[in-house]
């Protein structure tokens, strides 16, 4: 644990102490602070941090508490392990700050910071700007106290495993609104309304909503039917039956070669391209293990979905499959010939 | 996947009223479910009130129940022994799309429709597939008669 000079905790926050979780103890370069520690509701459950934001999309079917965190500093008379010293702090100050800084951020339910007189009356609702920390323990506390638009919170989604495409990741953790361009809120906006817009799809395998199982998406190639990732891949993976079976889809028995996660459901064909396109385009970033820089042979050819490239940094050409004329006169194709060579997909 | 289990047997307990010829019941373990079909009318199977035992896998819905006849019946599809059904749903052609009340429905409309080609029940199969359709009608209501028509206990 950090200390400063004065002995203060200036560390962030430990997300897993906050969780009531962390291993490591006293060793924890994260700060233990019994201020960041959160409230519980009746039922022992810990708050759901995106409803703070009033963005949990999971409804009813959340597992932590819906209810507004509303923490006190403890009072500065109660006796507290040397170790975590309830004083107002230097990293403390800075969040103060932070709060009368961001003009811009006020009256969004997300921030409401209000500084009392004295340092031992300072109110707040934690969770907010928790989740910005704990996001990134490396991000700098004046910037995870700035907050994210509309009171949405998008770290749940990226959490859930959103790709980059849908949401620049980096702007998430920065998540300072002046850093925002129009477009981005655009995008972000949009993305809400497609989640909030799947919320009520339900997996024709596990027969949940989607996304009330936190899960993302498995969308098939070939038809629209609705499953969520897991379920899909999971029937698609079974040993016992023929490749055709698991291939199509359960609903309407339609073949599909491949799964394409989302994290909301296209609402038209448009939106399933783009999808389908971004996911794709994702792919191609990543060097495909069985062609391994050229080293390896990839079966699935030049229609692969991961990138081809050599070594030497040039890619990997589709075209003609070389030939060469054996003793007989026949033509052979040098090395493996595969489907995709045929057919020149 | 007891998640979905579990929303079938509510499923089950609601459409006991609307689905008349299809009773599907579960006591105790989510996994032993039992349902009472109703012969359909039409057939020689009309009258005959049939138990069959659907044994659920532990992978399901990614594999198919199991399903045995525990009423004994003169179908060409159906062993009459050990009850086992033939029916390329419960096989090669299932689905997780698939739950027990439509297993329920293809089982019922199986026995208005037998697939005399790949029979269980070789004499059964005969008798279709020599066209002596009077032959087998009367011997499945014969035995429609002897073994399923006490009628389901409510």
């Amino acid at each position: 644990m950090e200390k400063s000079a004065t002995g203060q905790d200036t560390a962030p926050p430990c997300r897993f102490f906050i969780q009531g979780r962390c291993n490591a103890g006293r060793a924890c370069r994260f700060s233990h602070d019994p201020r960041y520690l959160q409230q519980k509701d009746v039922l022992g459950k810990a708050p759901c941090k995106f409803f703070q934001t009033g963005g949990c999309v999971a409804g009813d079917a959340c597992p932590y508490a819906h209810f507004i965190v509303k923490k006190k500093k403890p009072a500065a008379s109660k006796p507290a392990p040397v170790a975590f010293i309830p004083k107002p702090t230097e990293g403390y100050a800075v969040h103060a700050k932070a709060s009368l800084r961001s003009d811009e951020l006020e009256g969004c339910s997300a921030y409401k910071n209000t500084l009392g007189d004295a340092e031992d009356d300072l109110t707040y609702e934690t969770e907010s700007f928790l989740i910005g920390i704990t996001d990134d323990d490396e991000t700098n506390t004046l910037e995870a106290g700035s907050s994210l638009p509309d009171g949405f919170s998008y770290a749940a989604f990226a959490r859930r495993g959103l790709n980059d495409a849908e949401i620049d990741a980096s702007s998430i953790v920065a998540g300072s609104q002046d850093l925002l361009t129009d477009e981005d809120l655009a995008k972000r906006r949009l993305l809400r309304e497609q989640i909030m817009a799947s919320t009520s799809k339900e997996c024709g395998i596990c027969m949940e909503t989607v996304v009330g199982k936190q899960s993302q998406f498995g969308l098939l190639e070939g038809c629209d039917h609705i499953f969520c990732l897991s379920c899909i891949r999971e029937w698609r993976s079974v040993n016992i039956l023929e490749k055709n079976v698991k291939r199509s889809c359960p609903l309407c028995r339609c073949v599909s070669f491949y799964v394409i996660p989302s994290s909301f459901f296209p609402r038209n064909q448009e939106e399933k391209d783009s999808v389908v396109a971004s996911y794709r385009e994702r792919l191609q970033k990543i060097p495909c293990k069985h062609f391994n820089f050229g080293a390896g042979e990839c079966p699935f050819g030049t229609s692969c979905f991961y990138e081809h490239r050599y070594r030497d940094g040039t890619l990997q050409q589709a075209g003609m499959p070389r030939l060469r004329v054996t003793e007989d006169g026949e033509l052979a194709a040098i090395g493996k010939l595969k489907l995709s060579d045929v057919l020149g997909l | 996947m007891s998640q979905r289990l579990l929303k079938e047997y509510k499923e089950a307990a609601q459409s006991k009223m609307k689905e008349k010829d299809i009773r599907l019941t579960c006591q105790e373990n989510l996994y032993k479910w039992t349902a009472i079909l109703q012969g359909p009318s039409g057939t020689p199977f009309e009258g005959g009130t049939f138990h069959v035992q659907l044994d659920v896998q532990e992978n399901y819905p990614l594999q198919a129940p199991k399903a045995r006849f525990i009423t004994r019946i003169f179908h060409p599809n159906i062993h009459f022994k050990t009850g086992e059904v033939c029916l390329d749903i419960l096989k090669t052609a299932w689905t997780p799309a698939w739950t027990l009340q439509s297993v329920c429905r293809a089982i019922v409309a199986l026995l208005s429709n037998a697939e005399a080609d790949s029979p269980l029940n070789c004499d059964a199969g005969n008798l279709l597939r020599n066209n002596d359709v009077r032959g087998y009608n009367s011997m499945a209501r014969m035995y429609t008669k002897l073994y399923a028509s006490t009628p389901a206990r409510d």
